[in-house]
């Protein structure tokens, strides 16, 4: 059986490109230009191409993609640090203000809580007030 | 009808389309070597560390929804960040054996409006020291 096969004319067809391949943006584009890539072209995401929340997955930014020190007090939302959230391991500085509704530790005097020095708690019994004076 | 020539293409100097995977969006751009040309619909993904400076997210993007459930451990918590206003008791606080430093005791006109056993208070006039053991 006899084939023909169309040639392309020269006007028609791709030649490949040899420029930089555009970096990804915000806007799609099919472009403009008159040559093609070439396969093994490289992108790379251009400044603030990453311009809406939900370009990023639930939970993609974990904890080691967040910077040491990046979470400041502007990044968190007011009443956001729980009790559950805070892990007191060292002394606790109050800085001279106030601990208002504070309550006494509630324990017994037959099961205190473990001995230090200026604990004190309530008995939950007796409602006695008790202090840690020497271990 | 007006003479006209057009240039047929050799084979040689077109580009055929390539049916290999588009390659990872990366870190540096490349006219690419290959002799074969990507489809129009071809699709990229995201290499492995593409993502490589700040200055590709815009302002705000990365939001709650994004950020992993504890994500934020106290390695990223720049220090003293956490204020009074970002803190909010919702159950007792335990403090682990440590001093509460520079500690005051409230400081009150009257006995609070909310008894509890066990919260205390210094009165302002007198300067005493009080310590609820019936709340109702």
């Amino acid at each position: 059986m006899a084939t023909w096969k169309e040639v392309a004319f020269y006007t028609d067809v791709a030649v490949l490109s040899t420029q930089l391949a555009h970096d990804v943006g915000t806007v799609a584009s099919a472009g403009v230009a008159e040559d093609a890539s070439k396969h093994d072209h490289v992108h790379i995401l251009g400044g603030g191409s990453i311009s809406l929340a939900n370009k990023l997955a639930s939970g993609v930014v974990d904890a080691a993609a967040l910077g040491s020190d990046a979470v400041t007090t502007i990044k968190i939302n007011t009443g956001a640090v729980t009790s559950g959230k805070i892990g007191i391991a060292a002394a606790l500085n109050f800085n001279g203000y106030q601990a208002k509704n504070f309550i006494v530790h509630q324990a017994t005097i037959g099961a205190p809580p473990t001995a230090v020095v200026g604990k004190w708690f309530q008995d939950s019994s007796t409602k006695k007030f008790y202090v840690c004076t020497a271990l | 009808m007006a003479v006209t020539w057009k240039q047929l293409a050799f084979a040689a100097d077109v580009a055929l389309l390539s049916t290999e995977t588009a390659h990872d969006i990366g870190t540096s751009a490349s006219a690419g070597s290959a002799s074969d040309a990507s489809k129009h619909d071809h699709v990229h993904i995201v290499g492995t560390g593409a993502i490589n400076s700040a200055g590709m997210f815009a302002a705000g993007v990365v939001d709650a929804t994004a950020l992993a459930s504890n994500a934020v451990t106290t390695a990223k918590i720049l220090n003293s960040n956490v204020t009074v206003a970002k803190i909010a008791i919702d159950a007792a606080l335990d403090f682990g054996g440590f001093q509460g430093t520079n500690f005051i005791i409230e400081q009150s006109a009257a006995a609070p409006a909310v008894p509890v056993v066990g919260k205390i208070y210094q009165a302002t006039g007198d300067q005493k020291f009080y310590i609820c053991t019936i709340a109702s």
